[in-house]
């Protein structure tokens, strides 16, 4: 994804009381470094990690080094554990709009109609429109009667509804229809439920709303603290980053 | 011959003579907005706007008896919600450049930011426009992918369907004229596609270049050529997918299906702030755009994209 921010050096610092369960943060930019900091367990002996970082560079999944104090009587012996799992991982959404699409995978013959699709999550009265079916392909598709047409649905479950006319409500009955053979595409009309009458129910707006582009960055159970540790995240974006290579 | 003093020794003081104009920019073609009802909201209101249609009566034939009324029909509606958002950039431009930089960097970044803020809001009007119009696929081409290259069969399907649903036609019809290799075009549906397709579109049946129209009057910037009942506008920002082969949005659009919506006054506003607005020693200033902005399909009967690869 684009970096909105190349080139500028940033820091953003948060501090915050662990659930315990694995966390993603939102950060104002994208950040190359992540340091968290575990100020409950700061001098924790007993398995606590006083300091984890996370690099943009390190690609490896879940990576993050942790520093971990083993004797605090020795004052400088720590020991330092790669993670594998649990560990950070890069939760950046691209922004925009979602889409409203999927595709169709059956068509009954049946009253009421039950459409098959791809997952997609529909509740129940949302309007949506049923494409790509029909005749005017190489091989026909089937379900002309429903091709190009708009219908209410009624959600069976994730992955597929039952149709009803969008002015009456009935079921449709695709009994006599022809017959699905392949393909098809339903897009959702609109996002609105009952559809919008603030005077007598709350509605659903926004359904055309353009997400921003988020940076974020998911901390695991393993460097997020346990519960109710006090945590400070510090995120850093670089500005110049200078590479000094061997300098032997 | 004594020795000859030569620019190896005694070179110009500069390595280079700077053309005070910039030279030109590439700009994308913006098509999306063009097709679009436009609307406002007041200032000092909301942010949302509310559209509604209603839906055509039953206009079954109703035969009065003499002695009763016939049973009143409900209207039905059909709302669509719209929230504008406020979308913009900013760049920082030091005294330095502005005292050392040879060429006119304000007025150019001026426009170039007025080029930007056009082209970012042709990009909203075209992620709405995937995100909620109905698809179709192309399908009858050969070029072996499970959506194929655009062909004259899959170029009916998309007319059919707006015709099929009452749609009325963006453009009138263009006569023709007595100029040679010219001729009338039909009036049809405008069709926001991708300059990549330019081969496929010219390949399709009855496609006629801008140039063999029978008068350039109504010809947009962007246009390309016209098929039956479909005019084509190209630019580089129509979307395309990441897929490999990569999928193409071709979205022929009908009166009445678009609209975008800003708040009247400051739907769009450049601000450009001299030096030291926020700096003690007048060494930055700021230049930049807001625009409070959204588009919806404001009746997916009336538009409809066809999805096609490219030959």
């Amino acid at each position: 994804m684009s970096d909105l921010f190349e080139g500028q050096t940033m820091t953003y610092t948060a501090k915050y009381v662990s659930s315990g369960d694995a966390t993603t943060f939102t950060i104002p930019f994208q950040p190359d470094a992540v340091h968290l900091c575990n100020l409950t367990d700061w001098t924790s002996t007993a398995n606590g990690f006083p300091e984890q970082w996370w690099f943009r560079t390190l690609t490896a999944a879940g990576y993050a080094s942790q520093k971990q104090v083993i004797d605090t009587n020795a004052g400088a012996s720590f020991n330092y554990i790669d993670l594998a799992t649990n560990g950070f991982t890069v939760a950046d959404t691209d922004g925009g709009l979602g889409t409203r699409h999927t595709t169709i995978t059956g068509v009954t013959a049946a009253d009421p109609c039950v459409v098959s699709h791809a997952a997609y999550t529909f509740q129940d009265n949302q309007v949506v429109r049923l494409t790509d079916l029909g005749p005017d392909m190489p091989t026909e598709r089937g379900m002309d009667e429903i091709n190009n047409k708009r219908y209410k649905v009624v959600v069976i479950n994730g992955t597929s509804f039952s149709l009803k006319d969008v002015i009456t409500g009935e079921a449709i009955d695709s009994t006599a229809f022809t017959a699905w053979v392949a393909g098809g595409r339903v897009t959702l009309e609109t996002n609105v439920l009952a559809l919008n009458n603030p005077e007598a129910a709350a509605y659903t707006a926004n359904p055309y709303d353009y997400d921003p582009i988020d940076y974020k960055l998911t901390c695991g159970t393993r460097v997020v603290g346990a519960a109710a540790a006090v945590m400070l995240l510090i995120a850093y974006k670089w500005g110049t980053f200078e590479d000094l290579g061997d300098l032997g | 011959m004594g020795a000859v003093t030569d620019t190896t020794t005694y070179g110009s003081m500069t390595n280079a003579w700077a053309h005070r104009a910039l030279l030109q920019r590439a700009k994308p073609r913006n098509i999306h907005n063009l097709f679009a009802k436009e609307f406002f909201l007041p200032s000092q209101n909301t942010r949302t706007m509310a559209l509604r249609r209603q839906e055509n009566l039953n206009s079954d034939p109703v035969v009065l008896s003499e002695d009763a009324d016939p049973a009143p029909e409900q209207v039905q509606k059909y709302d669509v919600n719209v929230r504008v958002q406020e979308f913009g950039k900013v760049v920082l431009l030091s005294r330095t450049v502005l005292l050392v930089v040879e060429d006119d960097t304000a007025n150019e970044t001026a426009d170039n930011l007025a080029q930007c803020m056009h082209t970012m809001l042709d990009k909203v009007t075209r992620d709405v426009m995937d995100s909620a119009v109905p698809q179709i696929s192309c399908l009858n081409g050969v070029n072996g992918n499970a959506i194929t290259e655009l062909t004259t069969i899959d170029v009916e399907r998309p007319i059919a369907y707006l015709d099929e649903n009452d749609t009325e036609k963006m453009t009138p019809t263009t006569e023709g004229s007595s100029r040679f290799g010219t001729g009338p075009v039909d009036a049809g549906f405008w069709v926001t596609s991708h300059v990549k397709l330019k081969p496929d579109i010219r390949n399709l049946d009855a496609f006629s270049s801008t140039a063999q129209y029978g008068s350039q009057d109504s010809v947009l910037q962007a246009e390309f050529g016209a098929t039956d009942e479909a005019r084509w506008v190209t630019s580089t920002l129509a979307q395309v997918s990441t897929d490999s082969p990569p999928v193409y949005n071709n979205t022929f659009i009908g009166s009445g299906a678009l609209g975008r919506i800003a708040i009247d006054e400051v739907a769009t506003e450049m601000i450009i702030k001299p030096l030291g607005q926020n700096d003690y020693l007048n060494r930055f200033q700021s230049m930049g755009f807001t625009a409070w902005f959204n588009a919806a399909v404001l009746d997916d009967a009336h538009i409809v994209t066809l999805l096609s690869t490219k030959k």
